[in-house]
Parts: C-alpha cells; sequence; structure tokens
C-alpha cells in the first residue's frame, strides 16, 4: 500500500499517487462470483449503521478469505459515491481521492475503556 | 570491461514499490510512464512471488535488432541505451522486448506515440555526461558519478541489486548475507541461499538463446562462399550449396534447446516458461500491460529471426538461381 495515515500528505504526492488511484476493497474470489463482481470494477459497500453506504473498486484476490473483506483507510474526499473536490480549499486537495472507510465503520465502542471500534465492522457488498 | 546487470531476488521484494518511486523521482519520470514496475504473481496464493522488473539491458537486445531507425546503442558498461532524438515513437521495440521495457508518453490524438523511454540504468543518454540535456531527456547520470541506480541502492530488503555481472554473485551474495546480520527487522531471512528462481530462469533463457546465433552465423557465410562461384558453375554450385544447406541443417537441428541442458532446474523453468508463454501478475499501476512479467514477443521474434527468417532467405536464394 503507498499511503501513510489518512493519507492526505501521501496522496497529495504525484509520485505515490500514480500507484494507487482509486480506494479499493479487497473481496474473495468466492464472493466476489456470488455477487457477480468483476475485478476491477466499482461496487457500493454497505455498513451496519445509519444507511451507510460507500462506492469503491473491487480487488477480487485470495489474500482474503471468504466471508471477509479489507479496505484500506488511506482514502478521503468522496462521500457515499459523491466527490467532494469542490469542497477542498483551492490549490489544497490531494491528486486522488477516494471513498473514507469511516464511513462505514460503527460507532462501537469497548464499555470498559471507552476505546473506539474503528477497524473492524460488518458490511455488505453488491455490484454498483 | 564492466557488464552492468540488474538482478532481483523474487523471494526478497516485499512490493513495497520504493523503486518505482525512486526512479521516477531520480529522473523526473512523468505521470503515465514507469520505467520500473513491481509484478506480484501468485497473489494471495501460497508461493507469492514479487518482482521488480525494468529493462534488463540485455546483451543481445531485441529492441534494438527491431529498431528501423538505430537508435539503440550499448555503452562500455553494456547499458543498453537509446537516442531520444532518433527515436520515431514506431513502438516496434514494445513488441520486441520480452520484459515490457519501452514506454511511451501519448503526445496527440488517436493515441499516437512519443518517444520511447526507458530504464537507462541511470546512465543518462547520448548527450553529454551530466548535461541539463541529457537530464531533460532521459533523467539522471548516476553512473558516471559512479553510483549506482536509485532503484538498487534505495532496496530495503536488498532484493533489487545493480551490479556488474561478472561480480553480482559474488557482490549479491555479501549484499543479502550483510543485510541478513543487520538489525533492522525482517530484512534478511537467510546467510546463504540457493540461486533464486527467476537467476534459474535466465541462466537457462541465455542457455536457449545461444546455439540460433551460431547456426545464423553458418548460413550467412555459406551464402557467401556461393556468391563467388557463381558465375562459373551455377548448376553445380546450386546443387553443392542444396547438399551444404541440408548439412548444417542438420547439425543445426541438433543444436536446438531441446534435450540438452545441464541442470534439471532450469530444465523444468524453460519448460514452464514456454508453456505459459506469458507470464502475468498483479500490479498496482493502471495499465494491465504492466502486469505481464514476460511476454512471449521476445522469444517468438528471436525464434524468427534467428531460424526461421534465415531459412526462408536460403531457400529462396538457391530457388531463384535454380530458376534463373
Amino acid at each position: 500500500m503507498e499511503y501513510e495515515g489518512g493519507g492526505e500528505e501521501t496522496r497529495s504526492n504525484k509520485w505515490l499517487a500514480e500507484l494507487q488511484q482509486d480506494m479499493f476493497i479487497e473481496i474473495n474470489p468466492a464472493d466476489a462470483s456470488e455477487r457477480g463482481i468483476k475485478d476491477g470494477a466499482y461496487v457500493w459497500v454497505t455498513g451496519a449503521e445509519l444507511d451507510s453506504k460507500a462506492r469503491m473498486k473491487a480487488l477480487v484476490t485470495e489474500r482474503v478469505g471468504k466471508g471477509v473483506t479489507w479496505c484500506p483507510f488511506h482514502f478521503a474526499g468522496w462521500f457515499q459515491g459523491v466527490d467532494q473536490r469542490g469542497n477542498y480549499p483551492k490549490g489544497a486537495d490531494p491528486i486522488v481521492l477516494g471513498e473514507s472507510v469511516n464511513t462505514l465503520t460503527t460507532y462501537g465502542f469497548d464499555p470498559v475503556t471507552g476505546m473506539q471500534e474503528p477497524k473492524a465492522t460488518l458490511c455488505q457488498v453488491r455490484a454498483a | 570491461m564492466a557488464r552492468m546487470k540488474f538482478l532481483c531476488d523474487a523471494d526478497r521484494c516485499i512490493e513495497c514499490n520504493a523503486c518505482v518511486t525512486a526512479c521516477k523521482n531520480e529522473n523526473e519520470v512523468p505521470w503515465g510512464i514507469n520505467r520500473r514496475r513491481v509484478v506480484t504473481i501468485n497473489d494471495g496464493k501460497p508461493g507469492e512471488r514479487s518482482v521488480s522488473m525494468a529493462c534488463m539491458h540485455c546483451t543481445d537486445a531485441p529492441c534494438a535488432a527491431v529498431c528501423p531507425v538505430n537508435c539503440f546503442y550499448t555503452t562500455a558498461d553494456a547499458v543498453v541505451l537509446h537516442s531520444k532524438d532518433l527515436c520515431i515513437g514506431c513502438g516496434y521495440c514494445f513488441y520486441a522486448c520480452p520484459f515490457g521495457a519501452p514506454q511511451y508518453p501519448k503526445v496527440g490524438n488517436f493515441g499516437s506515440r512519443g518517444k520511447m523511454d526507458k530504464c537507462t540504468f541511470c546512465a543518462g543518454g547520448p548527450e553529454a555526461d551530466g548535461s541539463q540535456a541529457e537530464y531533460d531527456k532521459y533523467g539522471a547520470n548516476r553512473l558516471a558519478e559512479g553510483k549506482l541506480p536509485l532503484c538498487a541502492e534505495m532496496c530495503s530488503t536488498k532484493s533489487l541489486l545493480a551490479a556488474t555481472a561478472t561480480s553480482s554473485r559474488r557482490s549479491t551474495r555479501s549484499a543479502w548475507s550483510s543485510a541478513a546480520t543487520a538489525p533492522a527487522p525482517g530484512a534478511g531471512r537467510r546467510p546463504t541461499r540457493k540461486p533464486s528462481r527467476l537467476e534459474r530462469s535466465q541462466a537457462a533463457l541465455r542457455h536457449s538463446a545461444a546455439p540460433p546465433e551460431l547456426s545464423k552465423r553458418e548460413e550467412e557465410q555459406g551464402g557467401r562462399g556461393m556468391a563467388k562461384w557463381q558465375a562459373q558453375a551455377r548448376f553445380i554450385i546450386g546443387a553443392l550449396a542444396l547438399m551444404l544447406v541440408v548439412a548444417i541443417g542438420a547439425p543445426a537441428s541438433a543444436q536446438q534447446p531441446s534435450s540438452v541442458n545441464p541442470t534439471a532446474s532450469s530444465v523444468k523453468e524453460d519448460q514452464l516458461l514456454n508453456q505459459m508463454k506469458i507470464i502475468s501478475g498483479r500490479g498496482t499501476i493502471p495499465d494491465a500491460k504492466s502486469y505481464n512479467l514476460e511476454q512471449p514477443a521476445g522469444r517468438s521474434w528471436r525464434e524468427f529471426s534467428q531460424v526461421t527468417l534465415p531459412w526462408i532467405g536460403a531457400i529462396a536464394i538457391l530457388e531463384s538461381w535454380r530458376c534463373w
């Protein structure tokens, strides 16, 4: 993965931005074929709460097992399928924008420590 | 004389793409052109391997052989360079290159190509070493400054190495073993190692490429010898030449890489390469062509130009004499 953190800096670097130009979701070939998803095609990913949804590209790969998907957290700039480039201050928009995975993650937290759960969530994927 | 080569150990590459980025940074390569790329084969499966690919600076470069304007040349360090002043962007070299090294900027409508761009081994171009004109066209000339290409210098796992071919085995071994003793976690796994799959396949390819050159040379000498005698006894010489071709043909076909091979592992690798014809993996650059680790164009071109074409030529010459 070419980016670091939220990616605002690294997605503004032309040499890094060229290597990964789209937000993506890794999905197992078995899951993808059940849903008619092709490698590189756009999909809608829906989260568990508040009808959250995100539009990103599918990376059909055996890196992830069946029933599990994986998304990078380095993207921002799209919200529920709409490009928000115009809302950036002039000249501050990164070269590459994409859907933020935080749109999908839940508001769940650990009741003892109060620590939020930003790394895992339930989701469903369908072809866009 | 030094023969500069890249060597990438697929067992060590972690697909971090630092070589790609380093190359773009050092040579100011524009968006859309990638002189170096990382291809991952068996992605997500057991036996996943990544290889960093760029121009291999072939000794007998197929790109140079097909170039209609002869813009390629080989430096004293055996680095294959080209002149962008001569290049017409025809794209022949892309089809001849087995490794997909030549890149072309899109300069106009209908996908018209600009001047070819490829890895220069950080050795610039035909312009004066270190001049601004050279930098603008070809990027940095690190070799003239006594430095190795930045991609290899920057490789964090010492997977990609640049060295002279004569010393590469020794220097790679020492580089790898020093990386293995370095404190960085995960930087090295083994102090000593067997030749990697890539090295073995390269050795196998080198082995299989030699005999056709030999047969071509023999046939050319045969053709010249016949031309001298032509005026005196056309028919007799024609018959003799036919016998000569048959006599050469038998050993030439025996020289083809069919059964003879010194090591069993390279036999398997070579057979594998020929069966699959195209070795493809996964990459990050949004250009599906760049995911092909090796394409058959180079191999089939070599077979055609060094074996098939001389045969067709020899038969055509003999036939024209007979009819005359």
